[in-house]
Formats: structure tokens, sequence, C-alpha cells
């Protein structure tokens, strides 16, 4: 199967009078129909520049652009139909109103009329009766003008760059329920943010990438190391308890100061582990498995890069 | 195309930055009526002559005779649109834009006819709005005044251009024509700069044709016209005015204008539309957008 996005060995420069600016260096990779990749980086990492690469504004220095099956290396290629894109702090003409600023883009491709974009406003929360210039919409209102005319047009290729900025708890929520629901629906959508949180919740992949270098690609299905649990009992007796059950299993414990509780390294399963304690009598106010998140590994990651 | 088109007159027309230029419009338009007043009063306590002045007076001066209230309106117009790639470059609309057509120079070309009919509103705002200012000042007239079309001397040596005394266009039809006069050279200028800052993306880019105009353009015209009057056919700023075609229409010394006419001016501004037009084409096709 073709993908839906193919980046082969990316490379991109900027030169100015003395010196060679890298922004990408041998970036690759694919992304698939029902697939949300997250590019995640801190700022300045290339996260924009690869986007811009991928709908065909900039061109790469060095590799190979496949998108929706045009080949976007060369310069004078046609650009392919059914890419959505939102930007980072996405503008409008400011003096119309959010509904005339999406019925004027939608009349760029002419696939839909003005009933598909009331609707994709209703399902962003908007008011498609809102007489108010999008010049007035709040950094919020705007983030959903620009996500409804990224989605309006049904695409095949969703790009979002820091698509919750200024959203509300709600709309982040929502946001992320609505993605998944477009890649159930065989969307392909590149998320470039800097919120872990975020992208981990939502994504199937993930490229870590710091100063246009992929530090290391994941994907939720990848084994994830079990190292034991953090758990919190409710008083002393409780905890001796634990120290009991970890010398049977020969668990590591590290307590934490001042509470009753701290670390347990062992390689017996949570639920097991928690069967067990109760069984025994102990009173377990909290109990988390401690596997590697997406945050401990990006911090990793960047951490080896520094060294 | 066409919706990318008016895509692009909705942002150009719909600018605050219209109010801004109007008011400068109506700024000069009071500076020439102020000016004609004095002059046509010095007349007539000086040498006893009546040469009234009328409406049509602000908008031949303002706009076809004195170079640098054209200057002025020149980069009012780069101004208010010049920087119509900048701006959707800045605000992030391009790649909205351009992820809407089949090829990256559809967002240039569907600019062209949005930025010439920018420029015909512009000059006919400007005239407009002159006579409207003019009004409030100065009588209705049905034909140009005879300020204006005054073979006497005096009047002619305080009127620093040549007008003809029987101009054979009515003042409306001499407007309509003026608008399509100066909008394909207003229009290239604007084309320049679009085409300008998609390689330097910089405000400064934006007015790099205007200020040629100005320091180049302009300073070479005066030293050419210094040496041979008739010289300065060659340059934009003259071009710039339509006066300048019947300048030397009457000398006896200098050849006329005549090897440059009206249509000739109109074909250069239309060439100069093609190349820049070109090299925007070209730049939006091949340079990273």
């Amino acid at each position: 199967m073709e993908h839906v996005c193919e980046l082969t060995g990316i490379c991109k420069q900027y030169r100015s009078r003395k010196t060679v600016h890298e922004v990408l260096h041998d970036v690759s990779m694919t992304l698939d129909a029902g697939e949300v990749f997250g590019f995640i980086g801190p700022n300045g990492a290339g996260k924009t520049t690869l986007l811009r690469i991928m709908c065909g504004l900039a061109h790469p220095t060095k590799g190979k652009v496949k998108v929706l099956g045009t080949d976007l290396t060369v310069r004078n290629a046609q650009l392919p139909t059914g890419i959505g894109v939102l930007v980072e702090y996405p503008s409008f003409i400011p003096e119309l109103t959010g509904r005339r600023n999406l019925q004027l883009l939608a009349s760029i491709r002419g696939v839909i009329g003005l009933p598909e974009v009331d609707a994709t406003m209703e399902l962003m929360g908007l008011d498609p009766g809102n007489k108010t210039p999008a010049g007035r919409y709040s950094l919020g209102m705007r983030q959903r003008l620009g996500l409804a005319q990224a989605i309006m047009e049904k695409p095949r290729l969703l790009l979002l760059d820091e698509p919750t900025n200024g959203l509300d708890p709600q709309g982040v929520a929502e946001l992320r329920s609505y993605i998944r629901h477009l890649a159930d629906q065989g969307v392909a959508v590149f998320l470039a943010s800097h919120l872990l949180n975020e992208v981990e919740q939502v994504c199937d992949r993930v490229a870590i990438v710091k100063q246009g270098h992929v530090l290391r690609q994941m994907s939720k299905n990848d084994p994830v190391p079990y190292r034991g649990f953090s758990l919190q009992v409710s008083d002393a007796k409780d905890w001796s308890l634990v120290q009991q059950w970890a010398a049977q299993h020969q668990a590591t414990l590290s307590q934490k100061d001042g509470v009753q509780g701290g670390m347990v390294g062992t390689a017996v399963p949570v639920p097991a582990a928690l069967r067990d304690l109760i069984q025994a009598g102990a009173s377990i106010e909290s109990i988390t498995p401690d596997r590697d998140t997406l945050e401990t590994t990006f911090l990793q990651a960047i951490q080896e890069e520094t060294k | 195309m066409f919706c990318m088109m008016r895509y692009q007159c909705s942002r150009l027309f719909s600018s605050k930055r219209w109010l801004f230029v109007l008011v400068i419009d109506a700024f000069l338009a009071v500076a020439v009526v102020l000016d004609r007043k004095g002059t046509v009063s010095y007349l007539l306590t000086k040498y006893y002559i009546a040469a009234p002045a009328n409406i049509w007076d602000v908008p031949v001066q303002m706009l076809c005779a004195d170079i640098m209230m054209i200057f002025i309106l020149v980069t009012a117009f780069v101004f208010l649109v010049g920087d119509a790639f900048l701006r959707d470059e800045r605000t992030g609309r391009l790649p909205m834009l351009v992820s809407r057509t089949r090829n990256r120079a559809t967002w240039f070309v569907s600019l062209i006819p949005a930025l010439f009919l920018a420029a015909v509103a512009f000059v006919g705002a400007a005239v407009v709005i002159s006579l409207g200012v003019a009004l409030l000042f100065l009588p209705v007239g049905w034909s140009f005044s005879p300020f204006l079309t005054s073979t006497i001397n005096q009047v002619k040596s305080l009127r620093p251009f040549y007008f003809l005394p029987n101009m054979p266009l009515s003042p409306p039809l001499f407007f309509a024509g003026l608008i399509g006069y100066l909008a394909p050279a207003l229009c290239g200028i604007a084309l320049l700069s679009v085409a300008i800052s998609i390689w330097w993306r910089q405000t400064a880019a934006v007015f790099i044709p205007v200020v040629w105009i100005l320091m180049v353009d302009m300073s070479l015209r005066g030293e050419v016209m210094r040496s041979s009057p008739g010289g300065g056919r060659f340059f934009f700023s003259t071009q710039l005015m339509l006066i300048e075609h019947w300048q030397w229409a009457d000398s006896k010394i200098t050849a006329a204008l005549y090897p440059f006419p009206v249509a000739a001016s109109v074909i250069v501004f239309g060439i100069l539309c093609v190349i820049w037009s070109a090299l925007g084409y070209f730049s939006a096709r091949y340079v990273d957008l």
C-alpha cells in the first residue's frame, strides 16, 4: 500500500552570506492513512519547516518528499489536492466574519458549499451566524476557525502545527477526540507540537526532534519497559505489609521521605501485586506503574543529545 | 483561479489602510485648493487678470502635473498593497491558500488582476476625493477652468505645466483616460514590490521601487533635463505625469514629446507589468514561499 506521505533523507539548509544554517537533517518518516504521527521538539526544532515542505511551500535541500502520490521534490511539481493545513496562530482577513472567511477559502477549491462550511463551524463550536469580524476573535476562537478551515474539505492528509494553541481544556479534549475520529475515518494526521501530553494521548507514532535531527521514533505498539510501581498506603502498618511482600518477591523498596509510600522495583505486574497486598490487608491509597512516559523518553533523548 | 482572485480582491479591498490613504488624498487636495486660490487671487490683484479656477484644477494638479504629489500617491499605493506577499507569509495565510491550489504560482497570478483592480479603484478614489474636497472651496465647472486653459503669459508662468488650451476631451472623459493611464503604472510598481519581497522578506523590500523612483530616477531626470529638456521623457517619473506629454508641444526650440505619445507610455507601463509579472510568477514557482 502506498504511504500517504513519505519523506526520505530530508535536509533543509538556509544559506546566508557567511553561514549555512541547517534546519532539518536527514529526516525520514512515513505516514499512512488512519495514522496520527506526532512530531515533537522544542521551539526551533524544525517542525514548521517540515510542515511547509510537506505542503509544498518549501523545497528540501536534499532528500525526497512524496505526498499523496505527488513527488514534491521536483520544483515545478503540481501540488496534491486533499491536504488540510493548520499553521501556528492562523490568521484570516480581519475585517470579514469567520463564516465569510471560510466561504472564500472554500470557494478556491470549490468542492464544498456554504452548508458544509456552516456544519464545520458548528462542529468546531463556532456560531456561523456570528457577525463579529475575525480580527476581533479571541485566540481560541481563531484557532477553532483555523481548524475548521483545515478540515472543512475533508482532507486525506491533515497537517497541524500546534493545534491546541489558545484552546481551553474542553476545546483541547474535543480536539483530541476529533483527531482520533478523523484517523478512524482514514485521514492521515501529522501533528507538530511541543506539548508532550497532547501528543502522547492522541498519536500512534511519535518522532522526537531537536535542532533538525530526529533523535528517536516510537510507536505506541512498541513494548514499554516495566520497572515496577510506585504506591502509597494509609499508615505505617500498611507499609510494613508492603515491606513483607517485597521481601517475599525479591523486590527492591525505596521509601519516600515523610510519606507511607515509595517505589517498588519488581517484575510482578501491578494487578497481581495489588491483589496480593489487598489480600494481606494493606490499605492502598494509590498505585502507578513505573513505565517510561513520553515525557521521560523525550527528556532522556534530549539529554543524551546534549551530552 | 477566479475564486483565488476573488479572495485576493476581498483581502486587498477590505483593508483598513484605505482609510489612511484616502485621508492623505484629501490633505493633498486641500493643499492644491489653497495654492490655487492664492495664485488666482495674486493674478487678479497684481495683473488684473481674471483666470478663475474650478474643481477640475485639483485632480489635474494632483494626479497628472505635480510629480511630488504623484510620488506621494505612488508611495501610498505601495503602502496599501505592496506587502501582499509579506502579510500572507507572516500571518501564515500562505499555507492555507497555496495548499488549496494545484500550482504554487496561482497565488501570484491571481494577485495580478487584483492589483490592477486595486490600482483602478485607487486612482478613481483619488479623483473622486479631490473633486469632493474641491467642491467645498471652488466653483463647479463643466469644462476645464480658464486658469488651466489660459494662453496669457502671466497665467502660463504661474502654471508650472503646460495644458492644451483646447483640450479635446471633456473633464470626465479626461479623468477616465487618466485612470486607464495611471492604473497600469501603479500596478507595475506594486507587482515589482511584491516580486522583490518574495526574494527579500523585509518590509523595506516593498519600498525599493519607490526609493528607486525618488532617489535614482527623479535625480537622474533632473540632471538630464538641465541639459536637454526633452530627454526627461525617458524616465519613469516623467512618464507618470500625464501632462508631460504636452509639455513641449508648442516649443520652437525643443522637440515635442510626440515620439513618446500617451499611448507609448501606456505600452511601456504594460510591458513593465508583463516583465514584473513574469518575475513574480517564476519567483513564486521556484523560490520557497
